[in-house]
């Protein structure tokens, strides 16, 4: 897949488009609601406030009418009762007119009572009707109890002499209740004053009046208040004490006025109250409400507008917001979608267009754009696709022509493959011969390269009508689009339908070796890919080529050094064998005459001929040496494999070896478990192993003692041989196991061939065990040996194949 | 240049010395109850205990009677109290004697006097104590007493008197059909205990007769009309706040005699509202009719040898100060 970096992920800051549209629309309709909000807020609050007191105005007059018309009533009773016309008022005058006790007027007393009691009964205005002298003294009343009362002090006697009057309620303490009291003058035909008629009216009906309350919702007060503030009807909160002192009371009692206020009551809550002041009864009047009821409506409303307001909003911004969506964000949205696809590689999306605003031809655009683009992509890619091709082409050449050896082999598949490959018509290579001169044709492709091939194709070097040669002359690359209309061109009759030619030169450390040459069936048939892989695919075959001519030397090298080993071991066997036989019969000889069988010989003689037979003795057994290791080198020393006893074995070497001490101050020391178990391998040559390495170790010990050991492994025998001789300096450790070194030597008297250890070495090697060793200079050398058990106990002898190893 | 510094050192301090002396020290004056401590005299004990007496920069010290000594004018006229709460009539006779006293305000308007019998003695007006016993107390009393049945044209001598009996109005019932008492006693303590009785109230009867007054002298009124008026002004307050605030009132009382029974405190506290509170005028003030009418009472009595200038006998003065 493609990516582009520059097309990353758009940033998200604080506002989408969509978000910034909304916040725009939310200013725009939400701006100018509220303000129209906070004016209708204002001028609502004020028109709340103001119709919450015209309410409160509307019931306080209201009630001062009723009260008006109840104290005009309480008025007019006694003007009715006390009117001069009728019998009643005649038997008024006569009471009021007679003597304190006269009897006489016990029936007008009873008259009136009854009167008085049916009256009071009918207009239900007051409690009490009754008459008072001249001297306030109560002379009837409807209450008993308070005949005889003197009332001469009391205002209402004193005004109810002259005039018609009211006494606002008081408390009476004698009656322990509240009475508003109206008097009247009773008069006789002349205008004399005979007495007060008076009626006591209870709170009640004032009561009634004021705590009657609708339409002030759950906090509206109408109450009564004295002149001493004294609460005079009942409110319906539990009021605290009697007295009243709130702003609104206070203000009515001092300027003895109407008026309207916002203030606290007792318990601090804020009300708006009316107050009217009654001069009739000297009382203040009061409606009022707790303000945030009276205003509650009035937010209620303004509550109701402002959710109608953000209603209207609210819609007005879901309908642009979705006419936004709809017609705005979504088409950007799936552009952006379309083109963060297109930016993840996904080519072949296309935005949608179905307007014809400037979304539409911005889709449009981007549709065209887009196409460009997959064009383009598309034909990168393709190239991209040959390229690689092309590479991995070269990768598998190059790792074939690595593995081809064979040059002519190698150059005939690299021009038939990159032709089959790469789809050209003709290819081939030439290469420069020894004299330099000419171009011989090595590999070509199909049966043309064959027939030029076998024809001993060449093109000399300077031959002037020939690319190839121009191209191996000059070392540069030869691109011929059109062959036909360069002059050195050489037209092949092989090749008739060659149009373009490209010659790339096989360059190896500087030098032209040979030439790649491909063709064409068509003018222009080469670009510079191919130019670039024909290269590239030059500077492997010229390494492919030394390569090549790198291993025929090797093989021929290999082939001399062989031919000469084997010369060598031919030489040692045959010499060994050769030298053998007369030694062998010098030995013997020689050994007889020492030995007097020839007659006899003095001691000097004996000597003489003794040394003489050590000598050969020790050539013998030089000559055995190097006839072994002749075979083992050459391949034909075989090992006949056998059950071997171990403790026996080493029992036998032991009894041999003792004789190799002679007098040398050296004690053999053996420590060999019983019962070793068996091993399989060839019983001479282990025989041979272990008597190599005591006897060196008794060779290179002067004095001290030689151990021998040897224990049971998993699946070997474990035997070292230890001395205490001079040991092996680290710098020789490396000799210790070469032909013809004696690593030890420094030391005199010791004669060695130098081929015991490679011998033994050799030998452990063949039974497929290993051989190593460990010394300190002055202290000893302990070789180790590990032999395998190889134990196949049935299957008698075996023939083991030996391996060839090369030195 | 020491000197000039600790010159400024002694401005500054003596600057500060200055700012805490401006209230100056508060005048301590001395008030005579004419009876025990108890809720007749709320006001004074709400004034103090409320701080309204500090709040006019005064300190007041309170004395109960001492009862062997009951005219209250003595301790006014000798020095032992600044101001006296004393019944009204003696500041007329004390007048009429050339004593120099003078009432400043009147505390209970209406008279708490009233002639309290059981119920079942079955008197309901004055005519009907004829042939009874009362038990009378001295003073207003008395007078009031004598004034009813005059009004009601009933013969004082068809009434056996028994005289002062005992404050407990049980232990005066046993020795008199009916007694004489306080409303905001007596009376009180009955309707408390819910005994049923009839009470034959004075002012029923054509007489107004103030009963407790603050006085004080001419003197003390000369040379100190500032302390006067503050005096009374937050001793009607405290009146003020004693009749809208029972509860608190009888609280107060309390901590002048924690001995007193809450209950019956509070009872007697709530009887004498409206008798300090009529719903007429403002609380503390006299009306020269009242003063006329027991002017004219004592005259006939001749309790006093002449007439009495009334304008020495009382001022509203320093209510209406108070206002």
């Amino acid at each position: 897949m493609t990516r582009f970096s520059p097309l990353v992920r758009p940033e998200r800051r604080s506002g989408t488009i969509r978000t910034q549209l909304f916040i725009a629309f939310m200013a725009m309709v939400l701006l100018p609601a509220i303000v129209i909000s906070g004016v209708t807020g204002v001028l609502g609050a004020r028109s709340g406030r103001q119709q919450a007191f015209n309410q409160l105005e509307s019931v306080a007059t209201l009630k001062e009418a009723e009260i008006s018309a109840w104290v005009h009533d309480l008025q007019t009773d006694l003007d009715v009762v006390a009117l001069s016309g009728t019998e009643t008022g005649r038997r008024i005058r006569t009471l009021l007119a007679a003597a304190p006790d006269s009897i006489d007027d016990q029936d007008t007393r009873d008259e009136l009572q009854v009167y008085f009691e049916q009256f009071i009964g009918q207009a239900e205005r007051y409690e009490e009707l009754f008459l008072m002298n001249l001297e306030g003294r109560v002379i009837l009343s409807t209450n008993v109890a308070q005949e005889g009362k003197i009332y001469a002090n009391e205002a209402y006697f004193r005004e109810g002499l002259a005039r018609n009057h009211v006494q606002p309620p008081l408390f009476y303490p004698s009656l322990a209740r509240t009475t508003v009291i109206a008097a009247r003058p009773i008069p006789d035909e002349d205008g004399q004053v005979l007495g007060v008629l008076a009626g006591r009216a209870s709170m009640a009906t004032l009561s009634q009046i004021m705590e009657e309350r609708a339409g002030l919702g759950e906090t509206g007060e109408t109450y009564l208040v004295g002149g001493n503030n004294v609460l005079l009807t009942a409110l319906r909160t539990n009021q605290q004490g009697n007295y009243i002192r709130t702003d609104g009371v206070n203000t009515a009692l001092a300027l003895r006025a109407n008026g309207s206020d916002t203030y606290l009551n007792a318990q601090g809550v804020s009300l708006i109250g009316v107050y009217h002041w009654l001069p009739e009864l000297q009382v203040v009047l009061l409606a009022e409400q707790n303000q945030a009821e009276a205003l509650r409506t009035t937010y209620t409303m303004l509550a109701t507008i402002g959710s109608v307001i953000l209603g209207a909003t609210a819609l007005a911004v879901m309908v642009s917001l979705s006419i936004i969506t709809r017609r705005i964000v979504t088409p950007l949205t799936n552009l952006a979608k379309t083109a963060t696809q297109i930016a993840a590689g996904e080519l072949d999306r296309n935005a949608d267009v179905e307007r014809s605003d400037e979304i539409g031809t911005l889709a449009q655009a981007f549709n065209t754009m887009t196409a460009q683009l997959r064009e383009l992509i598309g034909s990168l890619e393709q190239r991209v696709a040959q390229r690689t091709h092309r590479l991995e082409i070269i990768a598998l050449l190059s790792e074939r022509l690595s593995a081809i050896l064979d040059l002519e082999l190698l150059l005939t598949g690299l021009v038939n493959q990159v032709k089959d490959n790469f789809g050209y018509y003709h290819a081939h290579v030439y290469l420069l011969d020894n004299t330099h001169q000419n171009l011989v044709m090595t590999a070509g492709t199909g049966m043309v390269g064959a027939e030029m091939k076998a024809k001993g194709h060449y093109i000399p070097l300077d031959a002037p009508a020939s690319l190839v040669a121009r191209a191996a002359r000059t070392g540069e690359i030869v691109w011929v689009s059109d062959v036909r209309e360069v002059r050195d061109w050489l037209p092949n009759p092989l090749l008739q339908d060659t149009y373009s030619e490209m010659v790339v030169p096989i360059m190896l450390e500087g030098q032209v070796v040979g030439v790649l040459d491909v063709q064409e069936d068509r003018v222009a048939g080469f670009d510079e890919g191919d130019a670039n892989l024909l290269r590239s695919l030059a500077g492997h075959v010229a390494v492919a080529i030394r390569n090549a001519q790198l291993f025929e030397d090797v093989i021929i090298a290999r082939q001399e050094a062989e031919k000469a080993n084997e010369l060598k071991t031919d030489f040692l066997a045959k010499m060994s064998h050769e030298l053998r036989t007369p030694l062998n019969a010098i030995i013997n000889f020689t050994g007889f005459v020492a030995d007097g069988l020839m007659g006899d010989i003095n001691e000097q003689q004996r000597e003489y001929l003794s040394k003489t037979v050590d000598s050969g003795e020790h050539l013998l057994s030089l000559i055995n040496d190097v006839l072994d290791l002749a075979k083992v080198e050459a391949g034909s020393m075989n090992l006949f494999i056998e059950e071997v006893h171990m403790n026996t074995l080493i029992h036998h070497v032991l009894g041999t070896a003792n004789g190799l001490i002679k007098n040398k101050p050296i004690d053999l020391i053996v420590q060999v478990e019983e019962g070793l178990p068996t091993i399989m391998g060839d019983k001479r040559r282990i025989r041979q192993i272990l008597l190599n390495l005591i006897s060196n170790a008794i060779k290179y010990t002067m004095e001290g003692k030689v151990t021998v050991t040897a224990e049971p492994q998993k699946d070997a025998i474990h035997i070292t041989v230890q001395d205490t001789g001079i040991g092996i300096t680290p710098e020789d450790y490396n000799l210790v196991f070469q032909s013809f070194t004696q690593a030890r030597h420094n030391l005199e008297n010791v004669t060695s061939s130098g081929l015991g250890l490679p011998i033994t070495k050799q030998l452990v090697e063949l039974h497929g065990g290993q051989i190593w060793f460990e010394s300190a200079v002055g202290v000893g050398t302990t070789f180790h040996v590990l032999l395998p058990r190889w134990s196949q106990p049935n299957e008698g002898f075996v023939e083991l194949k030996i391996v060839e190893r090369s030195v | 240049m020491f000197k000039k510094i600790s010159f400024l050192v002694t401005l500054v301090l003596s600057s500060i010395a200055l700012t805490a002396c401006q209230k100056a020290e508060p005048d301590e004056i001395s008030l005579q109850l004419k009876w025990l401590h108890q809720t007749q005299f709320a006001g004074v004990y709400v004034a103090d205990h409320e701080g309204y007496y500090a709040d006019e920069n005064l300190v007041v010290n309170v004395s109960p009677i001492d009862l062997d000594r009951q005219v209250t004018v003595e301790y006014v006229l000798n020095g032992e109290a600044d101001f006296a709460i004393g019944s009204a009539e003696e500041i007329i006779i004390a007048r009429n004697e050339g004593k120099p006293v003078k009432a400043v305000a009147v505390i209970f308007r209406l008279n708490p006097i009233v002639y309290v019998a059981p119920e079942q003695a079955g008197i309901n007006q004055p005519e009907d104590l004829v042939g009874k016993t009362v038990s009378l107390g001295p003073g207003q009393a008395t007078y009031l007493f004598e004034m009813m049945l005059e009004q009601v044209g009933v013969d004082r001598n068809q009434i056996s008197d028994v005289g002062f009996v005992d404050f407990d109005i049980y232990k005066c019932w046993e020795a008199a059909d009916i007694c004489s008492h306080y409303a905001t006693s007596g009376l009180a303590q009955a309707n408390y205990d819910g005994v049923e009785t009839s009470v034959l109230w004075p002012s029923d009867y054509g007489i107004s007769f103030y009963a407790d007054v603050i006085f004080t002298t001419d003197d003390f009124i000369e040379q100190h009309p500032d302390v006067v008026a503050r005096f009374i002004k937050a001793t009607l307050q405290g009146w003020q706040k004693a009749i809208e605030d029972p509860e608190l009132a009888t609280t107060d009382t309390l901590i002048f005699d924690p001995s007193l029974d809450k209950g019956i405190q509070l009872a007697a506290m709530e009887a004498s509202i409206p008798l300090i509170d009529t719903g007429q005028d403002t609380i503390g003030f006299m009306q020269p009719e009242v003063w006329q009418q027991m002017h004219d009472v004592l005259l006939e009595r001749n309790l006093i040898s002449a007439p009495v200038d009334l304008n020495t006998v009382y001022t509203n003065e320093f209510v209406e100060k108070a206002q």
